[in-house]
């Protein structure tokens, strides 16, 4: 019986992600006629031609632009949600985000330097070097012991804070650029970044998949995977690692969207327990769904203005943690 | 609008009638509605914002400047003044250890800070949200300063370039313009900024004007459906190393403006700046739609005792402080002009009846005086055909080669 | 089968050790054995010695002869396995599932469970009477139920050691009178040493004590002559004196 109530939700989910996806796609506005509409058959038709290189129209290259900022959703939606639920199991506490361990404040380091100082190459490899370096100190920090690992990412975060306030006081330009980016935007979405990001997720999610009934035993306890056999330092390392590459790919191409790595394995959870087979899949595909409709909503609510993703998702996941604690649900 | 000329009125009226007391007594409600009273006139001034130190230059209050901000830049000798800090993050102990006997801040001065140096110092806070609010900044800075005249003459000078500018030019309504603040989420501006303003002035049309944020993230998508014709970017910001690489990519590599190589470059402190170059940066958007016309120098004189003003596009500074009065006469429906105003103005050599232009001797009409000569005359010999005459301000466009 | 422990010192931090110089030889006649002391002793540090979670700063634990910190994982899960019942967290996944991870030694990293594999986990279910908990969320159950599923996955693992952390803490009576039958049941195949300071429990099912006190071993020997002559040295107060308001 349980098994039937999981194939639907996972199966429902993955129909209501390709739905939101078209919707994302056909549309840009919430009112009507304000802007292009791109119908199915058209994204489609406009995929193959782009893909085999002959030229676009005009209105083919704003489908095409619809379709990159999509797919880069649904893509950094299961990211999140990925580096959210292995967060979430290998350090045993339910409300750790895969941003904890210095991964948004490195790879705001890093964007606001190469802002700042003008650096050459593109701002996202900045952000991505120094999100690694960020987690690489906290893992350091804190190795060994689930606790101290999390506190050192909270260390770390602020010290990495702290400098961003530094080289944003002394900013001599005007903030409007660096503030967008802080505040995150899939306006940056291009082909080699979803190509990019769907290597990473496909690698991660394969290595997840293999490993599942390890994270199910990790999810038991430190000291319960031990004694049975696993080895609990490796695997955290790797988990880690995965989880916070994953993040990283997400924050140093948008930007900082908060909450969802934090919400869809909850959800997730909620809906069909916790064993990782289903519950990554049905994670990965509420990031999906969410991002992509904030997506929608950062184009759709003001057009042509843009709306920063963030101010979704954050208001959803304000709504949500309110709902939690209503219900007093936490485990 | 109203209230505030009420406002400045009455100040005049005060500082007026205390001067013929002989005591010094300046009182003037600053842009957020505090009243600022001085019973000396101010000799250590500290700006917190570069516009307002321009102003201050500007006015001839400079050297009384005993303080400002890492950002000013202008104009060079500013760099001899102390700095108290940054924009949000001036060093209170600094401030005061400059002694000031008045503080001129911007709205964006952080409040504590603001509150401290409040209780302890005459501080006047300025927030204008137009050309015409910049103008009238200029005055109060000059009545606080004992500088009004000198500041009524700068700020006349503003507030006619930017109605000359408005005469010279024509309907471009159906030339929709873009300004990039930035391109990566896309940025621009609306009609409620400065910039926004100085668009509306030269009459084209800001495809991002209606838009409620004034500084809004905007869909590339809007871009293609609205292709502008013309697109205009800040130098300094955007195109720092050269031609901005940004251009080739979507969307901008299929814009109308781009393919068309129409894409132009402003001076950052000139359209940020709420200060007296606010004009330039007005006279180099003008240039960008209507190049043949602002090519010339931008001239506005005012008649009786009005103060003259000049305004190039391309040159950093080009014109004085208009403190000097050129005497237009208007005499039985024509204009004359005071032999002295026109050397000055127009760089002439004047006779008893005649000018010399580039080596040309033209004959000119002269008054029963003899010290005014009729303007059109000059304006013949000068060749000088772009000319406009405003009845409402009383004022002269011209347009000099 | 034996276990010797070999001048294990450990510390949390390098200045300060939990456990000082502690050599124990344990024989097959000694099991099950109880490490008896009290509240800061350091028996739960010496348990987690064992099983390998801390690495001594010096000093080795042997299992059969094998250095446990030395082997790889699998290999250390086959010797000795660990019981500790506040530890788990509370999972929402069935029991079953907890259970089978007691597998996870023997299956291959990239593989699934076998039907072999889900008869042996009814087999231990039914000795222990709880396949009416099979389909239970881990999380719903009471922590006398998760400690008997706990005890099934360590079943299931099959070490040569099984060793138990305070394993009555959270037991009303019920599970505590079947856990003395339980822990019979695990002697037939495994060597079972358990962490207590429940005296009652100690005397019913410990075959041998050995008394642990600031770090250190005081007393090893058969249950009863500890009880007599250790108690004191170990709790601080005489046996009898306990006796005599608690009985026994």
């Amino acid at each position: 019986m349980k098994k039937y109530r999981q194939i639907i939700l996972i199966g429902g989910g993955f129909v209501l992600l390709l739905f939101t996806m078209l919707l994302a796609v056909s549309y840009s506005s919430i009112k009507r006629g304000q802007a292009i509409y791109i119908s199915p058959l058209l994204a489609i038709d406009v995929l193959i031609k782009w893909l085999s290189g002959s030229s676009l129209g005009v209105t083919d290259k704003i489908a095409i632009f619809r379709l990159q900022r999509v797919f880069a959703a649904a893509i950094s939606g299961m990211l999140l949600a990925i580096g959210g639920t292995l967060y979430q199991t290998t350090l045993g506490n339910p409300l750790v985000d895969p941003y904890l361990l210095g991964v948004s404040a490195g790879a705001s380091l890093g964007a606001v330097l190469s802002y700042r100082f003008h650096l050459p190459g593109p701002v996202w490899l900045y952000a991505f070097v120094f999100a690694l370096i960020a987690f690489s100190l906290s893992y350091v920090l804190g190795r060994g012991n689930r606790l101290k690992i999390v506190l050192s990412g909270v260390v770390i975060s602020s010290l990495v804070s702290a400098g961003i306030t530094l080289v944003l006081i002394m900013w001599n330009d005007s903030l409007h650029n660096i503030l967008a980016w802080l505040m995150g935007s899939f306006a940056m979405a291009d082909g080699k970044k979803v190509l990019l990001q769907s290597i990473v997720l496909i690698f991660v999610f394969l290595i997840i998949m293999a490993t599942h009934r390890v994270l199910d035993i990790m999810l038991i306890g430190d000291e319960v995977a031990h004694g049975v056999g696993v080895n609990v330092f490796r695997y955290r390392l790797l988990y880690l690692v995965l989880a916070s590459l994953a993040a990283a790919f997400v924050a140093a191409f948008y930007g900082i969207v908060s909450f969802v790595g934090l919400m869809a394995p909850h959800l997730a959870r909620l809906m069909v327990g916790d064993k990782h087979l289903s519950k990554i899949l049905l994670a990965m595909e509420i990031g999906a769904i969410l991002l992509v409709l904030g997506d929608f909503l950062s184009r759709g609510v003001m057009y042509p203005m843009e709306i920063p993703i963030g101010v979704f998702t954050s208001i959803v996941g304000g709504v949500f943690f309110l709902y939690l604690v209503v219900r007093g649900e936490w485990v | 609008m109203k209230r505030k000329l009420t406002i400045l009125l009455l100040s005049l009226l005060l500082v007026s009638s205390l001067l013929i007391t002989n005591v010094y007594s300046a009182v003037v409600v600053d842009d957020v509605g505090r009243v600022v009273r001085l019973y000396k006139t101010p000799k250590r001034i500290v700006s917190t914002a570069p516009s307002i130190t321009e102003i201050l230059f500007a006015i001839g209050a400079g050297s009384r400047v005993v303080g400002r901000t890492d950002f000013d830049n202008y104009p060079p000798e500013v760099k001899k003044i102390p700095s108290i800090g940054g924009f949000s993050t001036p060093s209170y102990e600094k401030i005061i250890s400059l002694r000031p006997d008045l503080v001129i801040s911007a709205k964006s001065f952080p409040k504590q800070l603001f509150d401290k140096l409040s209780a302890e110092f005459p501080v006047m806070v300025l927030d204008p949200h137009s050309l015409k609010d910049i103008a009238n900044d200029i005055r109060k800075v000059g009545l606080v300063t004992g500088l009004y005249r000198n500041a009524q003459g700068v700020a006349f000078k503003v507030e006619a370039i930017e109605r000359a500018v408005r005469a010279f030019s024509k309907d471009h309504r159906d030339s929709k313009v873009l300004f990039v603040l930035w391109y990566n989420p896309i940025m621009s501006t609306n009609k409620s900024t400065f910039i926004g303003q100085m668009l509306d002035d030269i009459k084209v049309t800001n495809i991002t004007a209606e838009l409620s944020s004034p500084w809004p993230m905007v869909n590339p998508e809007y871009l293609l459906q609205n292709n502008p014709d013309i697109i205009i970017m800040p130098k300094n910001s955007m195109a720092y190393a050269g031609k901005p690489a940004f251009l080739d990519e979507f969307p901008w590599k299929d814009l109308k403006a781009v393919k068309n190589g129409n894409v132009y470059y402003v001076n950052d402190d000139w359209v940020f700046r709420p200060g007296p170059r606010i004009v330039y940066g007005l006279v180099q958007l003008a240039h960008v739609v209507q190049p043949k016309t602002f090519d010339k120098k931008v001239v506005a004189i005012g008649l009786n005792d009005r103060v003259y003003a000049k305004s190039y596009y391309k040159h950093e500074l080009e014109d004085d402080n208009g403190a000097v009065a050129v005497y237009l006469n208007a005499d039985e429906g024509r204009t004359y002009i005071s032999r002295d105003g026109a050397e000055k103005i127009f760089g002439i050599e004047t006779g008893s009846d005649f000018v010399v232009y580039k080596g040309n001797t033209c004959k000119v009409k002269t008054d029963d005086s003899g010290v005014y000569i009729r303007l059109r005359d000059v304006l013949n010999c000068m060749g000088v055909k772009d000319v406009i005459w405003n009845g409402d301000y009383r004022e002269i466009y011209l347009l000099l080669p | 089968m034996s276990i010797v422990i070999k001048e294990l010192s450990f510390g949390y931090r390098n200045d300060r050790f939990t456990l000082k110089d502690i050599s124990l030889n344990v024989t097959q006649d000694m099991f099950p054995l109880a490490i008896v002391g009290p509240n800061g002793s350091g028996k739960t540090t010496l348990l987690k010695n064992l099983v390998g979670i801390y690495t001594p700063q010096r000093g080795h634990v042997y299992i059969d002869s094998v250095d446990i910190h030395r082997v790889s994982a699998r290999e250390r899960a086959s010797l000795v396995g660990v019981l500790f019942p506040d530890k788990a967290y509370p999972a929402s996944v069935p029991v079953i599932d907890v259970i089978m991870a007691g597998m996870y030694r023997f299956v291959k990293p990239i593989g699934g469970y076998t039907l072999q594999d889900m008869d042996k986990a009814y087999t231990v279910m039914k000795q222990l009477d709880i396949i009416h908990l099979k389909d239970r969320l881990f999380s719903t159950l009471s922590s006398g139920e998760r400690q008997l599923v706990l005890t099934a996955m360590v079943m299931l693992q099959s070490p040569k050691v099984i060793l138990l952390d305070e394993p009555t803490s959270f037991l009303d009576p019920y599970h505590r009178f079947i856990l003395v039958d339980i822990i019979r049941l695990l002697s037939e195949k495994h060597q079972v040493v358990l962490t207590s300071h429940d005296i009652e429990f100690v005397k019913a099912v410990a075959h041998f004590s050995v008394g642990i006190k600031d770090g250190k071993i005081i007393y090893t020997g058969r249950t009863d002559m500890f009880l007599q002559s250790a108690f004191e040295k170990v709790f601080g107060i005489p046996f009898t004196k306990y006796i005599g308001v608690f009985g026994l």
